[in-house]
Order: C-alpha cells, then sequence, then structure tokens
C-alpha cells in the first residue's frame, strides 16, 4: 500500500486516472448495455463539439453562437455521402473537409469582427444556414434525411468492417475520437496553440509581435468548424436521421454550455463539461416527465453550477483541490524524510 | 554622422472636430533616445499610434529609412523592425513571462504556425527568449504568469516582449508610469543599456522630466497636436515658449 501511495503523486494523478478511464471505456462494451454505449458515443460527439467551441472561446477569446452551422455542414454532409455511397470514412472525411470549407468562407466575414460583434455575426450565420437547410431540397427540406445507413468501416480492395453493431460503431468513435483529442492536445500545446492564447490575452500587443491577427481568427475558425464538422459527421450514422435543428443556436448553444461547466481555460474541461451536460440533460428529461419542464431543472442547476464554480469544474479543480493535494503530499514527504532521518 | 531614421510629413489626423495631429513634419535620427514630450492632450501618443499604424492619417506620410510605411498594417510593421510599447499596460496576463517573451519569438523565426511540436521542442526559441529575459533580468521569473507580477516587473516584461523583435525602432509609451524611484532607474538604465548595446533607437514618450532630461539625446516638444520645439536637452530647458507651456510644471 505503501508503494502504492509512493507511486501516487499529484503530477501522476491525471495520467493515473486517464488510464482507468480508458480500461473502463474499453470494457464497457462488455458489461454494458447499447443504452450506456450510445451515451458514450453522445458526449464524446458533445466534447468534439465543445472543442470546437472551447478552441475559439477558451483560446483565442472568441465567443460563436455559430457552431451548429458546422456541426450540420459536417452531419448532412456524411448522411448525402452515406445515402449515396455506403463508406463511413468516406462520409466522415467529406464531411469534415464540407464543414471547414463552411467556416473557411463564413470566417472571412466573421474574424474582421471581435466581441459581441463576431457573436452576433456568428449567430446570425447559423440561423441563414439553419433557414437555407429548411428550403434545400438536397438536405430534405425540413423533415431532413431519414434512412442514414450505419455503413461498414472500408478501404476498398483492403478491409471492410461492419459497423451495425452499437459496439462496432462505439469503438470507432472512441478511436476517432481519441485521435482528434490527441490531436488537439498537441494544436493548443504548440506555438500556434500559443498563438491563439496571445490573440485571446492581448489583441493589440500580439499585433506588435508581427503576428497576422486576423488571418490567425481565420485559421483557428477554420479548425473549429472541421471539428464541429467531426462531431456532426460521427452523429449522422449513429442517429440514422439529421434534420435542420442541428444548425439551430440552440444546439449551438449546448457545446457552450458543456464548455462552461467544464472549464473555458482548460484542456479537458470540454471533456468532463460534454459528460456532466449530457447526463444532467438524461436526468432532468427523466424526472421532468412533462415536455419542456426538464428545461426548467436543468437550467436551475446550470446556473447553480455555472455560478458555483467558476472557472468550471475541471478549472475548480486545478484552482482548489490539486494545490491542497500537493501541499499535502509535500507535507507527507517532508514528515516521512524526518522520520527515516530519526 | 547618425542617419534620418523617422521622417514625417504633413502629418493629420482629427476625430470630428477635434484636430489631434496638425501637419506635423519632423526627422529623427537613429542610434540615439529621442523623448516626446508636451502637456496632456498634446497629441503624443496618436503621434505614435499614426506612426505605428494603430490608427491611419487623414493625410500625410511617415517614411522609415526612406521607405513609405504610411498606413502599412501593424504586423508588417514588426517585419520592418518597428515595435512599440503601450501607455496602458498591455501583457498576456494569463500566460507565463516566458510565454510572453515566446510569443514575438515566435514569428521572428518563422515558427508560429507550427501546430504539432510542442511549445518547448524548440530550442532556437529557447535559447533566445531566455537572452531576452536576462537582458530585462526576468530570467528568475520565467514560469510566473504575467498577470501575478508586480507592476514594474510587468512593465520590464512589456519592454521585454517590445524589444525581442530585434527592432531597429521602438516606441515606448510612458515606460516608467506607476513605478517607483527604483523601478524607474531600473527601467532608464535598461533603456540606456539597450540603446548602447542593441543599437536601438528609442522614441519615448514620457511625463516624467526627470526621466526624460537624464535620459534623452533629443527632445521633441507637443503642444496642441504641433511640434512646439525641438533640440537637445539643455536647448529645451532653455526654450521660452517651452517654459511658457509648461508654465508652473517642472521644466
Amino acid at each position: 500500500m505503501s508503494k502504492f501511495k509512493e507511486l501516487l503523486t499529484p503530477k501522476r494523478i491525471p495520467s493515473a486516472l486517464l488510464i482507468v478511464l480508458a480500461i473502463l471505456l474499453l470494457a464497457l462494451p462488455v458489461f454494458g448495455k447499447d443504452y450506456y454505449l450510445y451515451a458514450v458515443i453522445r458526449i464524446l460527439i458533445l466534447a468534439l463539439f465543445a472543442f470546437s467551441v472551447n478552441l475559439l472561446l477558451g483560446y483565442t477569446g472568441l465567443l460563436s453562437f455559430g457552431q451548429g452551422a458546422f456541426y450540420a455542414a459536417g452531419a448532412f454532409t456524411c448522411a448525402r455521402i452515406l445515402l449515396a455511397r455506403p463508406n463511413l470514412l468516406l462520409g466522415i472525411i467529406c464531411g469534415v473537409v464540407i464543414a471547414g470549407a463552411v467556416a473557411f468562407i463564413l470566417g472571412w466575414f466573421s474574424v474582421r469582427h471581435t466581441a459581441m460583434y463576431f457573436a452576433m455575426l456568428t449567430l446570425a450565420f447559423g440561423m441563414m444556414i439553419f433557414g437555407f437547410l429548411q428550403k434545400l431540397k438536397i438536405t430534405g427540406g425540413a423533415m431532413g434525411l431519414w434512412g442514414i445507413p450505419r455503413a461498414p468501416l472500408e478501404i476498398p480492395y483492403l478491409f471492410s468492417i461492419s459497423m451495425k453493431s452499437m459496439s462496432s460503431y462505439y469503438y470507432f468513435v472512441l478511436i476517432l475520437s481519441s485521435i482528434a483529442i490527441f490531436i488537439f492536445y498537441r494544436l493548443v500545446h504548440s506555438p500556434l496553440g500559443l498563438t491563439f492564447q496571445g490573440i485571446r490575452d492581448s489583441e493589440s500587443r500580439i499585433a506588435f509581435t508581427g503576428i497576422s491577427v486576423r488571418n490567425t481568427r481565420w485559421l483557428c475558425f477554420v479548425i473549429a468548424g472541421m471539428y464541429a464538422g467531426l462531431a456532426g459527421a460521427l452523429l449522422a450514422p449513429l442517429e440514422g436521421a439529421v434534420s435542420p435543428q442541428v444548425s439551430h443556436w440552440a444546439t449551438s448553444g449546448d457545446p457552450v454550455m458543456a464548455t462552461l461547466l467544464g472549464g473555458m481555460y482548460t484542456f479537458s474541461g470540454p471533456i468532463a463539461g460534454a459528460a456532466i451536460y449530457f447526463m444532467l440533460k438524461e436526468y432532468a428529461v427523466g424526472v421532468a416527465g412533462e415536455a419542456m419542464n426538464w428545461m426548467l431543472i436543468l437550467g436551475a442547476v446550470m446556473v447553480a453550477l455555472v455560478l458555483g464554480l467558476r472557472g468550471g469544474i475541471v478549472g475548480s479543480l486545478q484552482q482548489s483541490l490539486f494545490p491542497r493535494l500537493r501541499a499535502r503530499f509535500a507535507e507527507r514527504s517532508s514528515h516521512e524524510q524526518n522520520d527515516i532521518k530519526h | 554622422m547618425n542617419k534620418t531614421i523617422l521622417s514625417i510629413e504633413g502629418l493629420r489626423r482629427s476625430f470630428g472636430d477635434f484636430v489631434a495631429i496638425d501637419g506635423i513634419d519632423l526627422n529623427l535620427k537613429s542610434d540615439i533616445i529621442t523623448s516626446i514630450i508636451g502637456p496632456n492632450g498634446a497629441g503624443k501618443t496618436t503621434l505614435i499610434n499614426l506612426i505605428t499604424g494603430s490608427l491611419h492619417p487623414d493625410r500625410g506620410k511617415v517614411f522609415f529609412n526612406g521607405k513609405d510605411i504610411t498606413r502599412l498594417h501593424t504586423d508588417k510593421m514588426v517585419k520592418k523592425r518597428i515595435t512599440r510599447s503601450f501607455q496602458v499596460m498591455n501583457i498576456f496576463p494569463r500566460l507565463t513571462v516566458f510565454q510572453n517573451v515566446e510569443l514575438p519569438i515566435l514569428p521572428l523565426l518563422g515558427k508560429s504556425l507550427k501546430w504539432f511540436s510542442g511549445i518547448d521542442d524548440h530550442p532556437d526559441v529557447t535559447e533566445e527568449v531566455n537572452k531576452i529575459l536576462e537582458e530585462v533580468r526576468l530570467l528568475d521569473k520565467r514560469d510566473v504568469f504575467a498577470g501575478e507580477l508586480a507592476h514594474g516587473d510587468q512593465r520590464l516584461l512589456e519592454m521585454g516582449i517590445a524589444i525581442a523583435p530585434r527592432p531597429e525602432l521602438c516606441f515606448l509609451d510612458e515606460p516608467s508610469s506607476g513605478m517607483n524611484p527604483a523601478e524607474c532607474t531600473r527601467v532608464m538604465e535598461l533603456i540606456e543599456r539597450l540603446a548602447a548595446e542593441e543599437k536601438i533607437t528609442f522614441i519615448v514618450v514620457e511625463h516624467d522630466m526627470n526621466v526624460v532630461f537624464s535620459l534623452s539625446d533629443w527632445i521633441v516638444v507637443m503642444n496642441r497636436g504641433k511640434i512646439l520645439a525641438e533640440g537637445e536637452p539643455e536647448q529645451i530647458k532653455e526654450n521660452k515658449e517651452v517654459r511658457e507651456v509648461y508654465l508652473g510644471e517642472e521644466v
């Protein structure tokens, strides 16, 4: 036991938690029902969506209420591809690319403005896309697209893996999300990630370091759009249907809430926020019974959490719990050293 | 003989009916410390903003080493080796001291768009940042968050950010504001050392007359958007018009 205590230093706690989480997630299909697999997939999708928001909000200081537009671009592109040619990888790649392209176009207009103007512009673009999707025949109009197959993961002449069972799709989403999260981790800890944070802290200062603020914000907007697109592309085969509602501003609000709940200045905040937000929503819907009452319950809990935990759940843990743990560990080590001396 | 580093021709800028800069002509020499002084509202900071591209002039031209830089975008100014500090503290408070200085070094070494390598994976960047931190005497605080530094250290850090791109011309807008005498001396020593060792031409906007007269090789006096006088510190001290403008003040 003392050996275990020695190994578990405060610095190693996050890695230890990550290993435990990875084992639990990998083993989940063995003992979990399909609903739990579905729930984890939805959490991972929301986490990717929240990463998209947090890259803009937490790392670059831009609040976007229009990420639903790119989420929808990813979902509808993937759905359309899968309906025409059942190849999961092709659908997802196209979803990400088209979402990036839409972000590239809308970003050109949006990143010229900051703060409230940026938020309002993204909201307006999101609602425009919502209006478009209601009318567009190729996306099924107001009814959206139905009967989207969960196509096999295949590279012709090489391999083909069926995605019909929930567990196989679960593993696919788990692996793809892990890769996307790893890339995100590298990105935000890279020179480009530092540049994003510099823009967040002081736009006028960073302009005098030789960095084009507008172009860097534009690049950030496109990357964020691609992450939202990936989340949307993973949603379409899971649900088998996509409606224009995915581009609604209320959908764009979900990842914003998840990010605020988890902690917008932290890397893992959006993941924790997505998990808690999803579970809260499910719980509220279950308790409320009557339609729409769940919003009241969820709203009240969210207000309490956001006001009570400024900096989000992960942010608060980092500010209060981890320093205390570190102090306690340092105290314990010094006591042990004193005991040895005596 | 020092060459002319900065030439301003007929620069004008108004805000509504208020003319902040009223047709200024000015030539400033390289490798010296020039101070711009004047009463509040004289147009000193507006002049810096116009030269460095933070504001655009209504008319007039700005030349740096003979090349027209009027309306050049701020990020392009840095590529021409012109930098500045700000009147109101302007640092990156949520980043560490090291990262604050790293930000201007990254584009200088062509690394600001690297997106997959770690921040600490570039020894040339680390070496350059350490050098700058050594120069501004903040190496021992490299891992402290900039927002947690004392005011004087934040001012030094701001200077570190300004000199990190190895500028030829650097504008400092009230570098000693809010500092105690000891901190003020540190900043003055730093400016003098950098001007001498790194051959940086400084143009300083300053209110503290002790700083101005002990630091400057050349002084430009502004009043109501115009140049009132310019000359060596002793000439400015003796200037009658300057005395009238500063009547009751320190000069």
